[in-house]
């Protein structure tokens, strides 16, 4: 079966694009979406995914406080982050427990990139 | 001369060339950007859609502007009713990027990105030196803007 999803992004032309890569190049489940931090935490509660991709830039609570929030209450979370967000956030995000840190531009029509986001969270499951 | 505006005028090519593969790396198409790109005193102008996302750190506070008219949106994207959450997310999008262009943060450091925000017809950056400039798909095209101001530059002025 299927791993189980929650894709969090603000923006919902995104969301719709790593919706699709989940479910057509890797064959999870996509059980929720939300937009906002907020949004991240309950849903993670509700559904208890294998996994969690977070934006970071998010109105109401960023993904980095959501993250923290979700593995502080469930430490095996898997939680990779998807972001445009450059400098120390992605160690930050790495030291405190996220298992993947994905930069934007996500350019699902390049073969490489499509490669290395599938290796990336393929990754989290080998741990 | 004015250490921002310089140091734009020597990032110029860099910055115009890094709207281009955000654009193109965003909605998967061939861009082009020409010679309109420029140094402006402040980030002005007035268009049919603007997106403003601010940006910052401890020194340097930045903007970045997506803009366009509403007969050049179709070239870049079908879906119209989601112009705002697309342009927020290619500020977004570009923001990043120019961190990761040459100079860019050596000279202003990483800005932390606020969320975006919409605007209709005017966009105004005051005190702050901006470059700015079209990125074009055939003859449409979207405005692209990166204004930046140091924070001693505003208490000295």
């Amino acid at each position: 079966m299927g791993k189980k999803v929650i894709v969090v992004d603000d923006s919902k032309f995104l969301v719709k694009q790593i919706v699709e890569f989940f479910e057509a190049e890797m064959g999870y489940e996509v059980v929720a979406t939300g937009n906002d931090g907020n949004e991240a935490v309950e849903l993670y509660e509700k559904h208890k995914p294998d996994l969690i991709t977070l934006d970071i830039t998010m109105p109401n609570k960023d993904g980095q406080q959501a993250m923290e929030e979700i593995i502080t209450k469930y430490p095996a979370a898997n939680v990779v982050m998807i972001s445009a967000v450059r400098g120390d956030t992605m160690l930050e995000c790495m030291s405190f427990g996220a298992k993947g840190y994905v930069e934007k531009p996500l350019k699902f029509k390049d073969a490489e990139f499509v490669s290395d986001f599938k290796s990336t969270i393929e990754e989290v499951f080998e741990e | 001369m004015d250490i921002v505006k310089e140091t734009l005028n020597s990032l110029l090519r860099g910055i115009a060339e890094t709207a281009k593969e955000t654009v193109e790396s965003f909605f998967m198409i061939d861009a082009e950007v020409k010679d309109d790109w420029s140094v402006e005193e402040r980030l002005s102008g007035e268009f049919d859609h603007i997106i403003t996302l601010g940006c910052s750190n401890s020194d340097y506070q930045g903007v970045i502007m997506v803009a366009s008219e509403d007969d050049h949106v179709s070239a870049f994207f079908e879906q119209k009713d989601e112009l705002v959450d697309i342009y927020g997310e290619l500020a977004n999008t570009y923001c990043g990027m120019l961190m990761d262009c040459p100079g860019v943060s050596e000279q202003f450091g990483v800005l932390s990105q606020a969320v975006p925000m919409y605007a209709s017809k005017r966009a105004f950056f005051p005190r702050a030196w901006a470059v700015t400039g079209k990125v074009y798909v055939g003859d449409s095209w979207i405005q692209i803007g990166f204004a930046v101001r140091g924070f001693a530059m505003m208490i000295n002025r």
